[in-house]
């Protein structure tokens, strides 16, 4: 029997290993008036993985830095403290999982889907009127129930992967017909447990269904980011396929065929460099 | 149609286009990519030395070869948008994606 219930998924969410220091210190800084910006500089300096991550993407041609950086400081100078705090936490979230345990799920497919979702939600964020920084974190943690599932639930997930093979559905129906919960509210339930601030948390759970969600949030955006990576191919993988684009969210954004073409050059642009960062 | 090529420095030539930035050792942009090379632009770069670069041009093509590559583009995206629907919204995403592969054919 593969269903899983909410319940189950939270209790098994509650055990996760806790989150660096420095990534648990950025998220509660979204809601904080007072940040001490040099202490979380040093909390984040102190993990050197994390360190080392950050920095690569900080100097990828992803920012066109004249020069390069060598210290969470210097990025905090240079790039601001929004877009390290995008980075640390785009990084650091994903690198809390180990989906390899699941057999069947394409790890590397997956890295190169989220930061291509990242890197058109970037492109969109100025016209929609949103921060691109925070957009990028959205895009590279939209999908992570897909993680929460594959690393917490690996055999139930191998039985979704086998079933989407199957019936070349949507991987959200595989889901929902195997586990009756979809990757959109596995990670909702994640963002809550991890106390994401609501811009990140509507982008995670309703990037599926944009329409329900708030006209200001980033989930209509996160929609069309996650279908023009998909319509690119850029997972390479060979089962990829589109979902209908939704109606309202494409009209709350003011999209059109002229505006997509200006901003498709921009995600493939980026695309191989910054996952070579962001990997490993 | 734009076609993008790895040149030895020694071919390139004033009036071509960079496809990508040149950079030195340390990784620092010399010239962004989209710049058109100029007889000074030229110069610096054989001055640093620099090996090959990436530049764009547009080329006349063979309306049969066009045609073939359109409709081999065509396969590939009817296969990603298979469950997609007809919808405006989505049947733009497919043209403009279309589109671009066409003009940034590599």
């Amino acid at each position: 029997m593969n269903q899983l219930n909410r319940d189950q998924v939270v209790a098994r969410l509650k055990q996760l290993p806790s989150l660096p220091s420095a990534v648990t210190e950025l998220l509660a800084s979204f809601s904080k008036e007072d940040i001490d910006i040099s202490q979380i500089a040093h909390q984040i300096a102190c993990d050197q993985g994390l360190t080392a991550r950050v920095l690569r993407v900080a100097n990828s041609s992803f920012y066109g830095l004249q020069s390069r950086v060598g210290t969470i400081n210097e990025a905090v100078v240079v790039l601001g403290f929004r877009a390290v705090r995008s980075m640390v936490l785009a990084v650091g979230m994903s690198g809390a999982f180990r989906p390899e345990q699941c057999p069947g799920f394409d790890a590397p497919a997956y890295l190169r889907h989220c930061v291509a979702v990242g890197l058109a939600a970037r492109a969109i964020a100025p016209l929609a009127g949103h921060n691109a920084e925070l957009a990028f974190t959205a895009g590279i943690l939209h999908d992570i129930g897909e993680l929460v599932l594959a690393s917490n639930f690996s055999p139930q997930y191998v039985a979704v992967l086998a079933y989407r093979k199957q019936h070349d559905c949507f991987l959200v129906e595989a889901e929902r017909d195997v586990l009756g919960m979809d990757h959109a509210e596995v990670g909702g339930l994640l963002a809550e447990t991890w106390r994401f601030p609501d811009s990140l948390h509507e982008a995670v759970a309703d990037h599926h269904a944009p329409a329900g969600a708030p006209a200001s949030s980033l989930a209509d955006l996160i929609h069309l980011a996650d279908a023009m990576a998909h319509a690119l191919g850029l997972s390479r993988q060979p089962e990829e396929m589109l979902m209908p684009l939704d109606r309202t969210a494409w009209n709350r954004l003011g999209m059109d065929q002229a505006k997509l073409a200006t901003l498709l050059p921009q995600i493939e642009r980026s695309m191989e460099e910054t996952c070579q960062a962001l990997s490993g | 149609m734009k076609v993008v090529e790895i040149l030895p420095l020694s071919d390139a030539v004033v009036g071509l286009r960079l496809a990508a930035a040149v950079l030195d050792e340390a990784g620092h942009v010399l010239v962004p990519a989209g710049a058109e090379l100029s007889e000074s632009i030229l110069q610096g770069l054989q001055r640093r030395e620099i090996a090959e670069i990436s530049v764009e041009h547009d080329v006349e093509e063979d309306p049969a070869a066009q045609a073939a590559y359109r409709a081999k583009l065509a396969a590939q995206l009817d296969h990603i948008f298979r469950k997609a629907g007809d919808g405006d919204e989505t049947r733009a995403l497919y043209q403009a994606v279309l589109d671009y592969r066409m003009e940034h054919r590599s």
